[in-house]
């Protein structure tokens, strides 16, 4: 009989293996279905709709404050040796993103020193979380030759942080995924907040500015991971109270027509935003994000 | 007994739809040189008929490429990119659905990224890939 009930599952497994690589039933496909995207349809077009949700990468946001011409600062970066004291997956997750955006900036600036250990702290985290296949074993070796290569080393990061979200959403970990992006933003703010209370360089301002769009779509992340457990839905509170300083910066827009470039495979957006932000209204947001780092690092 | 088939076939199906969106991802994933990806996977499971949205920040001065790929029964995944008023900027159907296509921002904001499957591939993974570049294309 046991016999018998061991072929019954062996062959069910077979057979639904064979079947799962051919289709996508709609049943388990819906299970991926994740909010409806009526409000944020403006011509109520389309009901049928999935909705996901995109961060920028601390990666890009590095980028862009690099592109303001500022020098880089000593000591802004979360100490490699604080890794010890992050516990839990919550902690973990939210430092791996911390420590990722500490990475992005350390590489954009081409702090390679630094490259190496904030590396092995990323490595080792996603590896605590159990996050399988973000990196090669031969992954350090591989940054340790390419050092002088700033390019192969954020493509190395980025590439990691894009498998491990890979392995993440694929394995219904999603809220730790939404953890780890929320850290990563932070962390760049608090950098870029960093950058703008010593500086008041009023392009970095500006960029600080921005990231009122990008809250946004946190904020809209983090209300599905809210039921997690209570430090979830403290950190979405934290964050909408960040939101409210946000609300105060005035962002307009022009229109202007885009023109495609079919023979390069290339559209320029023209149109253009314009950002209003006092420096009464930037302290208030970098008190915010300063406190809100401290708590998430600590 | 019935709880053990029952686990088999929830743990057998779900490694099958890992790796079908996983598959496509990776093949796609050359297409982002030399853009920098976003260190994000973006997809979701279709059928015929449904739509997937995503929504993101593309920011003035950069410029991303957006990949759309798609699987089993059809290569062709149809996207679009609209700007914050639902205005379509783009779609990949006016130009023989290229599977990328590098775009150039004068205005940070939330755009959205539509994607469909193509008709009479039934159901299958939309995977999105952006990659994003600090140097004028």
């Amino acid at each position: 009989m046991k016999f018998k009930s061991l072929n019954f599952l062996l062959f069910s497994a077979a057979l639904l293996m064979l079947w799962s690589c051919e289709s996508v039933d709609q049943n388990v496909a819906e299970e991926v279905v994740v909010e409806e995207a009526a409000d944020n349809n403006p011509d109520g077009a389309g009901a049928s709709q999935k909705v996901e949700y995109i961060l920028p990468s601390p990666m890009e946001i590095a980028s862009l404050i690099k592109k303001t011409e500022i020098s880089y600062e000593e000591g802004i970066l979360n100490p490699t040796s604080k890794v010890e004291a992050y516990n839990d997956n919550y902690k973990k997750a939210v430092n791996l993103g911390v420590y990722g955006a500490d990475l992005g900036l350390i590489l954009v600036f081409e702090q390679t020193q630094d490259a190496i250990s904030y590396f092995k702290i990323v490595q080792g985290l996603t590896e605590e979380l159990g996050i399988a296949g973000a990196f090669e074993q031969s992954i350090m070796k591989r940054v340790e030759s390419n050092l002088g290569n700033q390019d192969s080393l954020m493509v190395m990061a980025s590439d990691a942080f894009s498998k491990a979200d890979m392995y993440l959403k694929e394995n219904d970990r999603q809220p730790i995924s939404t953890l780890i992006l929320a850290g990563g933003w932070i962390e760049a703010l608090y950098i870029s907040c960093s950058f703008g209370t010593s500086t008041k360089n009023a392009e970095i301002l500006n960029r600080i500015g921005e990231q009122k769009v990008s809250l946004t779509t946190l904020l809209s992340m983090m209300d599905r991971v809210k039921d997690e457990g209570p430090e979830y839905q403290l950190l979405g509170e934290k964050l909408q109270d960040l939101g409210a300083s946000f609300d105060k910066v005035k962002i307009t827009y022009t229109e202007v027509p885009e023109e495609p470039d079919p023979e390069n495979m290339f559209t320029e957006v023209k149109r253009v935003s314009s950002v209003e932000i006092t420096e009464v209204i930037f302290d208030e947001i970098a008190s915010k994000v300063n406190a809100l780092r401290a708590e998430l690092v600590k | 007994m019935k709880k053990l088939i029952l686990t088999a076939i929830i743990i057998v199906t779900g490694l099958g739809l890992q790796a079908q969106c996983e598959m496509y991802a990776k093949k796609c994933n050359p297409l982002l040189r030399p853009y920098k990806s976003d260190g994000q996977f973006h997809r979701a499971l279709l059928s015929e008929g449904e739509t997937a949205e995503f929504i993101g920040t593309f920011h003035a001065g950069n410029t991303y490429r957006i990949i759309g790929c798609t699987g089993p029964y059809s290569d062709t995944l149809i996207y679009r990119l609209l700007d914050a008023n639902y205005n379509i900027i783009f779609s990949n159907d006016d130009y023989d659905y290229p599977k990328y296509w590098d775009f150039k921002f004068n205005a940070t904001d939330r755009y959205f990224i539509q994607a469909e499957l193509n008709e009479g591939a039934g159901s299958g993974c939309a995977v999105i890939l952006i990659g994003f570049h600090d140097r004028k294309k």
